[in-house]
């Protein structure tokens, strides 16, 4: 900024101008009347309108204003960074479910006693940033890393605190610790297999839970899984030192028809640790002549299957670990006429010729010519109903989880349970700083110059004589 | 407001010859007198003759006399015999104000009518001074005008309460001044009006009077009163200024309708035809 530009100066000059204009206007002259009397009444008039002299005063102010505001923008004045301070973008990696952080505070004292900056933090979306950090869309780790690199391109250094070391991070700035002692015996995934429930978590002391058996326990470098067998509906899981999940049986509920009320039918359905309903809604419905889904037996007629092949798709789910010698499956004799409705999955061919369906699907109800399920093995028939169920359902009972988590997402990421304190990489850059650039303020000294001169043209507009003339000799 | 010794000059005596001439061919011959209007139905009845003076109508030359007696007589009315005519005229200092001066138009204007009684065998008075008839003593009359100075610290009124404390009013009055003073000081003209004096005011304004020019903030000196008084002569108070003359002069106007008085304003740039025609004339007088 300076006032030596010549459009700076010409205002300037303006304004001295209207100074000169304005002391030659309050300066005062003598002028001879030849009687006081009405001038004294004017002045009387005058001392009670103070809004009148305001409004002259208000329009020289605001001329002068005006004039001296529009120099000081002529002179394209700019606000300057008194001293600039590098800018630190900085990454902080979560360390709680759902990208939380669990020590924030701690974190950003740390990053702020790295040096004398301006810091700014970043972090993925989940946690409480409002506020306090950029949020970044988040996703894996690299992805994260990707994220903060492009959104701090314009600062002048970067400072990351990680759960791990990451090559990648340490191409883009110092590298912290995003803890200050390891973490342990924090879980971080959960799983169930049948009736085992599986955790994995970080090295910790040995892990024990109520209503639960541990049945195996391996470690693996800072990593450990355990085994255990639920005792209970519900167990409940400590997760880290503070917090902790629930975890409920899944029941699998199978209503029973009037065509499977014999004791071999009940044992099949036990074999899978189904119960039968007890008012809850069946996942699926057995020997029910009505009800869907469901499996339905001896819907066949009676047909000679004498010679007769099979014709079926071995991949079929249906026929999943099923050996289809261990079924008998003419010796009901019975095959269901076919229907443009049903999809075969099991038919009969005598003579290159189809006489009718063993197995088939009409909707989601499995159809069965025979009952297999009582005139074979009760493993090969339990490993059946296994299959049907799963084709119904989309799921086995034996693959079933029994157990699932209530708390939904609530455990953290691997990279969080395993953090661990590792020696910082790279170096912090403060030296350097990226000239900030000014403000420029002459548009809105400019602005304030217009609006001025807008006053006091309004003012001067409003101080127009309006009166009328005395009479004229 | 320098004081012109010729303001009685040879020109100015032309202009009244001109303006006397100018009145009579308006009025006709009908031979009246220069009083305001009045009392004038009724009163121009023939009353004798009077010997001929120098500048005395010729129309009303009685030339049946001249041809019995061969001697020029004028006919003369009974208005016209008693014609006395007093003019009070403003001598105080606020009458210097102004460009040209009020004091030399107000006393122009108090020749001219000096002039057109005296012309028309009557009898003029200028307030203080001893009364001048006859046209031969015109002279005489101007110098009582040109003595009669813008220096006294009152202005007409106190020259009114003179006349009104007489024991006998003065038949016709006119007052020549700027007016400007508080208007209860009026109050002996009023008095006179009751006393069937018959009123006529010539107010003489100075042009910057009527219409003052903008010129900032001012140390506004009154010649009256001696003393001055800042003021900031902008647009607003220039329109404050004539709001308020006008106030004043239409509370002049409101006196002189409701006593009878014939009121005309001039200023003082005014020649004497557009006062005398066009004003006096206009408002109803004769002169």
């Amino acid at each position: 900024m300076t006032l030596l530009a010549w459009p700076a100066l010409l205002m300037l000059l303006t304004g001295v101008a209207l100074v000169v204009l304005a002391t030659w206007s309050v300066g005062s002259r003598r002028r001879d009347v030849g009687t006081l009397l009405i001038w004294k009444r004017v002045a009387a008039r005058q001392a009670t309108s103070v809004e009148r002299r305001r409004s002259y005063d208000l329009l020289l102010w605001l001329s002068l204003a005006a004039v001296l505001v529009g120099a000081l923008a002529a002179a394209r004045p700019a606000l300057m960074q008194p001293e600039a301070l590098p800018r630190v973008a900085v990454y902080i990696e979560p360390t709680g479910p759902g990208g939380q952080q669990l020590d924030l505070a701690e974190v950003q004292a740390r990053a702020r006693a790295e040096g004398a900056a301006r810091y700014d933090f970043f972090m993925p979306a989940g946690g409480s940033t409002e506020g306090v950090a950029t949020e970044l869309p988040g996703g894996p780790i690299h992805a994260q890393l990707a994220q903060f690199e492009r959104a701090s391109g314009s600062y002048d250094a970067r400072l990351l605190f990680l759960n791990e070391p990451s090559p990648a991070a340490a191409d883009m700035g110092r590298v912290l610790p995003r803890v200050t002692r390891q973490r342990q015996g924090v879980v971080y995934g959960v799983s169930t297999s049948g009736d085992r429930l599986i955790l994995r978590r970080s090295l910790g002391d040995s892990m024990t839970l109520e209503d639960a058996e541990l049945l195996h326990r391996s470690i693996s470098g800072r990593e450990e899984l355990c085994v255990f067998r639920p005792l209970a509906q519900r167990i409940v899981l400590p997760v880290d030192e503070t917090r902790s999940v629930s975890l409920r049986k899944r029941r699998f509920i199978v209503g029973v028809g009037t065509q499977w009320r014999t004791p071999a039918h009940r044992a099949l359905y036990e074999a899978l640790e189904a119960d039968a309903a007890d008012g809850e809604m069946p996942d699926v419905w057995l020997g029910s002549e009505d009800r869907r889904p469901g499996i339905r037996v001896n819907m066949g007629e009676r047909v000679d299957l004498t010679g007769a092949v099979f014709s079926y798709d071995p991949q079929h789910l249906l026929f999943t670990e099923l050996r289809l010698a261990d079924f008998d499956w003419v010796a009901g004799a019975r095959a269901m006429a076919p229907d443009p409705e049903t999809r075969p999955i099991l038919r009969a061919i005598v003579n290159d010729r189809p006489v009718g369906d063993i197995v088939r699907v009409r909707g989601d109800v499995l159809e069965f010519a025979a009952d297999p399920f009582t005139e074979s093995a009760i493993s090969s028939a339990v490993l059946l109903l296994d299959n049907a169920i799963g084709v119904l359902t989309g799921e086995r009972p034996s693959e079933r989880d029994r157990y699932e988590l209530t708390d939904g997402d609530a455990l953290p990421e691997r990279r969080a349970a395993l953090a661990d304190v590792f020696e910082p990489v790279g170096e912090l850059d403060l030296s350097t700083a990226a000239a900030a650039a000014p403000t420029e303020l002459s548009t809105w000294l400019m602005l304030l110059a217009a609006l001025a001169a807008t006053g006091a043209a309004w003012v001067s507009s409003r101080r127009r004589p309006s009166g009328s003339d005395p009479r004229q000799p | 407001m320098t004081e012109n010794p010729d303001i009685f000059d040879a020109a100015f005596l032309r202009r009244l010859e001109a303006l006397d001439a100018a009145l009579l061919r308006l009025r006709g011959s009908a031979g009246e007198g220069m009083r305001g209007g009045g009392r004038s139905s009724g009163q121009n009845e023939f009353r004798g003759h009077r010997p001929y003076s120098p500048g005395d109508d010729l129309r009303r030359l009685d030339w049946n006399a001249y041809g019995r007696l061969g001697k020029f007589f004028m006919r003369e009315y009974e208005r016209e015999r008693a014609e006395h005519l007093t003019v009070l005229l403003d001598c105080s200092r606020s009458m210097r104000a102004g460009d040209p001066p009020k004091h030399v138009f107000a006393r122009r204007i108090a020749a001219a009518y000096g002039y057109l009684v005296l012309k028309r065998g009557g009898t003029v008075t200028l307030a203080g001074q001893s009364p001048v008839e006859g046209l031969s003593r015109f002279s005489r009359y101007l110098d009582q005008l040109r003595k009669a100075t813008p220096d006294s610290d009152t202005g007409a009124a106190s020259g009114a309460g003179a006349l009104a404390a007489r024991a006998r009013a003065p038949q016709d009055l006119v007052v020549v001044g700027d007016c400007l003073e508080p208007l209860d000081l009026l109050q002996p003209l009023r008095s006179m009006s009751e006393r069937r004096t018959v009123v006529t005011v010539v107010q003489v304004l100075a042009p910057d009077e009527l219409d003052p020019p903008e010129g900032g903030t001012l140390e506004l000196y009154g010649l009256e009163e001696r003393e001055a008084l800042r003021i900031t002569l902008d647009a607003s108070t220039v329109v404050a200024y004539r709001q308020e003359l006008e106030r004043h002069l239409e509370a002049l106007e409101a006196i002189a309708l409701r006593h009878g008085w014939t009121l005309a304003v001039t200023d003082s740039a005014a020649d004497l035809h557009s006062v005398f025609i066009g004003k006096l004339l206009a408002a109803g007088a004769r002169p």
